[in-house]
């Protein structure tokens, strides 16, 4: 399978602080990865490098071109959504058409017209007349109708309502089974997105501290639901995450066999969430 | 460079800068135009069936007059209707600078403060092409819009002077259009106002540059020339920086109406920067300076794009 992000040592440092602190990760052709961290671990960092906004030490390329040296020409091959709120208010939704229409060889102006005719944004709306939610579809709209190898989404549903991110993801799915390109993601919502991912990518202060597969992380982290009178003997095996609910022990466990757990109670593949908590609670310690 | 990105690149400055690039110096020539009929009209209801008025106690019998004016010299008449014409677009070339002025140091900072700068470079389009295009906007386009809304004035003030000239008894062509030129006079004001913006390039460029990389561009504009020769002045007791900038303001207001001001010299008249002046600008030394700083000052304004993204 070939490679479409390769990040070899890849550091960027901002005086003292080790925004990306020699990272090494690979992002294969067709997946859908999931950079997770929290704030300040350095997604947003990693994701500029990648789309050429800022240089970095070590060595890295998207789809065999430098970003930073050859921005316009990965700019080509590469659609991002940096953040919902960078379309101008000032701008009418067919001069954005227009626009793209004018810069980029690979838009389709029929496809974006497709995709914006499902939604109620008005042709002739200004950017600042539309919802947030309308922002987000018409952003969206105009980035997949670009014949991009790489879509890099970069919380791409921040200050949307739950209706508006669904449909959002909606889009987003419908787009990758039909064309089958590489996304990447970030979101706080993991938990919302966790469905769509074929790949999580865990990034904790500069670090990348988990780079697998979903089905991957399914089998590594399970979660238990311990008994009570059980709760030693399965600390015994080194859990990597453990809390209270309601009174019941919830143990996550990396790398146990699921039949050696399921003695102590309720077992469940670890969600995304719970393993970036678990992974966390391993670097902090 | 891919010229379909170029246009619409260019247009885009259009659909952001609409108001200042477009409606203003639509706004003016509606303004002046409103202004002359409302002055013709005024002064016909004045002057009812009467066939002279009097100014300063003297009688001026309106068929008379016509044909004085028909029997001017054509040198005479040249100068009475450049005159007029330049009148007319003296505003148009006060606003030129304004707006100009004001573009460049709005167009690189709105897009960092309202940070679509984040859409504009996600298109696979240069920093120095968008750059390139807002100062293709703001030094060749704009001032060809400028000059179409004078030419609009000036067509209705021909018109007028047309009706005026029929009802005097007096060929119009031979008073109004054939001194005028008009194509010609339109010509040289176009040369005019482009060799008047390469002259003010190393400013304009500068406040493209602070637009790019301050957060507070216009108080970087008005507060930087005095604070550079105050520092001038205190380390060096010279004020080279100040002659420099009075020089170039000087040239500005030459370039555009050294002219008009021969004109009231009584000297021979030429509209604009004719060829022969368009010659002697490219021939000074200050001239190209001045470009190469531009050049300096536009390549710091890329540079500053892609480093800094946000205000």
């Amino acid at each position: 399978m070939s490679i479409v992000v390769e990040g070899k040592s890849v550091s960027k440092h901002f005086g003292k602080f080790a925004a990306l602190d020699g990272v090494n990760f690979q992002i294969e052709k067709g997946r859908i990865v999931g950079l997770i961290g929290s704030n300040g671990a350095g997604k947003t960092t990693l994701l500029r490098a990648m789309l050429g906004l800022t240089d970095c030490a070590g060595d890295l390329k998207v789809l065999g071109l430098d970003p930073h040296e050859q921005r316009d020409l990965l700019m080509e091959k590469v659609a991002y959504i940096a953040d919902v709120a960078i379309l101008p208010r000032w701008l009418r939704v067919d001069q954005a058409i227009d626009f793209v229409d004018g810069v980029h060889e690979r838009f389709s102006r029929e496809r974006c017209l497709q995709m914006l005719a499902k939604t109620k944004i008005p042709p002739k709306a200004k950017v600042s007349a539309l919802s947030k939610g309308m922002i987000a579809q018409l952003h969206l709209a105009l980035v997949l109708a670009i014949d991009a190898e790489l879509l890099i989404l970069d919380e791409p549903t921040l200050g949307l309502d739950i209706v508006y991110r669904k449909a959002f993801y909606d889009q987003l799915l419908g787009d990758y089974y039909e064309r089958n390109r590489t996304i990447v993601i970030t979101t706080h919502q993991v938990e919302e997105i966790q469905h769509l991912l074929t790949d999580v990518l865990m990034i904790s202060n500069g670090h990348i501290v988990l780079s697998c597969p979903t089905e991957v992380m399914t089998e590594r982290f399970t979660e238990v639901m311990v008994s009570k009178e059980l709760v030693g003997e399965a600390r015994a095996l080194k859990p990597v995450l453990e809390r209270e609910i309601m009174g019941r022990h919830v143990m996550m466990f990396e790398n146990v066999a699921k039949e050696q757990l399921r003695r102590f109670g309720e077992i469940k593949s670890a969600g995304i969430a719970d393993v970036f908590v678990a992974k966390m609670a391993e670097v902090t310690v | 460079m891919n010229i379909n990105a170029f246009k619409t690149s260019i247009r885009k400055e259009f659909w952001e800068h609409k108001g200042s690039l477009v409606w203003v110096p639509a706004g003016l020539a509606v303004l002046l135009t409103v202004l002359v009929l409302w002055v013709v009209i005024a002064a016909s209801l004045k002057i009812g069936d009467r066939e002279y008025v009097v100014i300063d106690e003297e009688r001026i019998e309106f068929a008379q007059a016509g044909k004085r004016l028909a029997e001017m010299p054509m040198e005479m008449r040249e100068k009475v209707t450049v005159g007029m014409l330049n009148g007319v677009r003296s505003p148009f070339d006060g606003l030129l600078l304004l707006v100009t002025f004001f573009y460049f140091l709005a167009c690189m900072y709105d897009e960092r403060k309202d940070r679509s700068i984040y859409f504009w470079r996600s298109m696979p389009i240069s920093d120095w092409h968008s750059t390139f295009s807002k100062v293709v906007t703001g030094v060749v386009i704009y001032p060809a819009i400028v000059l179409a809304a004078a030419a609009v004035v000036h067509l209705i003030v021909m018109i007028i002077g047309t009706i005026a000239a029929w009802n005097f008894g007096i060929s119009a062509w031979d008073t109004l259009w054939a001194p005028s030129a008009l194509p010609v006079f339109w010509f040289k004001s176009l040369i005019g106002y482009w060799a008047m913006m390469l002259w003010a390039a190393p400013i304009l460029m500068y406040f493209l540059l602070l637009g790019a990389a301050t957060k507070r561009p216009l108080l970087f504009a008005v507060l930087t020339p005095p604070a550079v020769m105050l520092v001038e002045k205190l380390l060096f007791d010279t004020h080279v920086f100040g002659t420099w900038l009075g020089e170039r303001f000087r040239g500005i207001a030459a370039i555009l109406w050294q002219d008009m001001q021969a004109m009231a010299d009584g000297e021979p008249v030429f509209p604009n920067v004719g060829y022969s002046q368009g010659a002697e600008l490219l021939g000074n030394g200050q001239f190209w300076l001045g470009l190469v700083i531009a050049g300096l000052l536009m390549f710091g304004s890329v540079y500053a794009r892609k480093r800094l993204q946000e205000v």
